[in-house]
């Protein structure tokens, strides 16, 4: 798991620091800058704004190296004290549901700011349309596919009419 | 093993990011500014916040057979009963089930109930529909009646594209999401709510009910708005906020601390967005008591 400030920079999620280091060594992370599962890592997660809205699903899969699946956010999470058992129940969950579903059960939170929606997206990858369906509903922290035998397709699974704050409702 | 291993690893590895590096220097404006932002928006309150009456301990006879049977899924009935006494969580092929009562927490999954994309898609239920059933699903899980709050029903979608084209290929409805918040004394109670997916054949496909035991403690009785503006005000300097943050502001109920069964405190839950990550958080309303060096 990433958890970093975020945002949408030209369809491509960067995550930043609140506050640079001093000198020039501030961290950064860009999605077309990643390789992911090069070292084998199957499933990332990512608690950053506007990681994965839904203008970036046509291209994240170009992240993929032998990664399955990345979970983020249709634009701005929240973060808090009181929301960091979502995330311990997330993986709690993710061993007997499919990761989709527990990232989703988890983090959609109806007007969390009293007016916004929190918007989590589940996205994968696979080598046909029935794979990348069957990885994206069906895959979880005990019952792991093998790695996609290539990355021809992705697929998303989200809350429809969720409307969060820094995007349109998806 | 040692695969499994590799792979929990990689998918705990937490990396987190410093978000604030050092402390904030203090800054006596921005923190006024943010205060009068704040004061406009913070809602009245009074001593009703004090007159929350206890929750019913609906955990009581909860278990997870009990919640098996309720949803169908017998083969984890069954796996229940050869586990030992008191066991909180069930894994089957089909399905599972995880009740933590101290935190009030339940967890179904039906497996043979994930939907198919590419089937004759089944008409999911309207919101009426979605809503009687997701009603109807805490009731049998027994959460009090009193205390549910508003409710949404939406639509759990799917979208899937080749990489050849720029948006999707399909994208298909694949089930309904009742969710609901808990309310007591007409008031939120924050971060206590339920999710349930909902199939066209109006099947739990799963649920996930965060709902612990309500009790108040209240030893100190209430700070004065002065004093809650203070405080928030000494959070979101000490977050970094800019003097321009969108505030908004609600009050309800909130945990005092993070342990497990801790008691409820009236707060004022803040929301706060200057352009980088949103914060949420509480300024409790109340006095701590002369005991408490939290």
């Amino acid at each position: 798991m990433i958890a970093t400030h975020g945002a949408d920079s030209s369809g491509v999620w960067s995550g930043t620091m609140r506050v640079d280091e001093a000198g020039d060594g501030n961290c950064n992370i860009r999605r077309d800058e990643m390789q992911i599962g090069d070292s084998d890592l199957e499933f990332l997660h990512l608690s950053s704004c506007n990681s994965m809205d839904a203008n970036q699903w046509g291209s994240w899969w170009r992240a993929f190296s032998r990664a399955h699946q990345v979970d983020g956010f249709h634009g701005f999470m929240w973060i808090g004290n009181g929301l960091i058992s979502n995330y311990r129940n997330f993986a709690d969950d993710a061993f007997g549901g499919s990761i989709s579903s527990s990232w989703l059960d988890n983090h959609y939170v109806v007007n969390i700011s009293g007016s916004d929606d929190q918007c989590p997206v589940a996205y994968a990858v696979g080598s046909t349309q029935a794979d990348v369906v069957n990885r994206l509903l069906n895959e979880r922290y005990d019952n792991v596919f093998g790695d996609p035998a290539s990355v021809s397709w992705w697929a998303a699974t989200y809350v429809a009419g969720c409307d969060p704050a820094n995007e349109t409702a998806l | 093993m040692k695969k499994l291993f590799k792979i929990a690893a990689a998918a705990f590895s937490l990396v987190i990011f410093p978000m604030i590096a050092h402390a904030a220097p203090p800054n006596p404006q921005q923190k006024a500014a943010l205060i009068r932002s704040l004061d406009a928006v913070l809602p009245v309150w009074g001593a009703e916040v004090l007159r929350a009456p206890a929750g019913v301990d609906w955990t009581g006879n909860l278990n997870v057979a009990g919640v098996a049977r309720s949803f169908n899924l017998s083969e984890v009935v069954e796996l229940a009963a050869g586990a030992p006494a008191g066991t909180e969580g069930v894994k089957g092929k089909t399905g599972f089930v995880r009740v933590d009562k101290a935190r009030g927490f339940v967890r179904m999954v039906n497996n043979l109930l994930v939907p198919r994309i590419g089937a004759t898609p089944i008409p999911l239920p309207n919101d009426d529909q979605t809503n009687a059933i997701g009603l109807k699903a805490l009731g049998q899980l027994g959460i009090p009646s009193g205390e549910i709050g508003p409710s949404n029903a939406a639509t759990q979608m799917a979208a899937d594209g080749s990489v050849a084209s720029a948006r999707p290929d399909r994208v298909s409805a694949i089930l309904r999401l009742y969710s609901v918040d808990r309310n007591i004394n007409k008031l939120p109670v924050f971060g206590s709510n339920a999710v349930i997916a909902i199939t066209g054949r109006g099947e739990v496909q799963r649920l996930k009910v965060q709902w612990p035991m309500f009790k108040l403690d209240v030893p100190g009785g209430l700070l004065t708005r002065a004093e809650v503006l203070d405080r928030a005000g000494d959070t979101m300097v000490d977050q970094y906020l800019r003097a321009t943050a969108v505030l908004k502001a609600e009050i309800g109920y909130a945990p005092a601390d993070n342990t497990v069964g801790s008691p409820y405190i009236p707060v004022a839950m803040i929301s706060a967005a200057d352009g980088q990550t949103p914060l949420l958080f509480s300024v409790p309303l109340t006095k701590p008591s002369a005991a408490d060096d939290r």
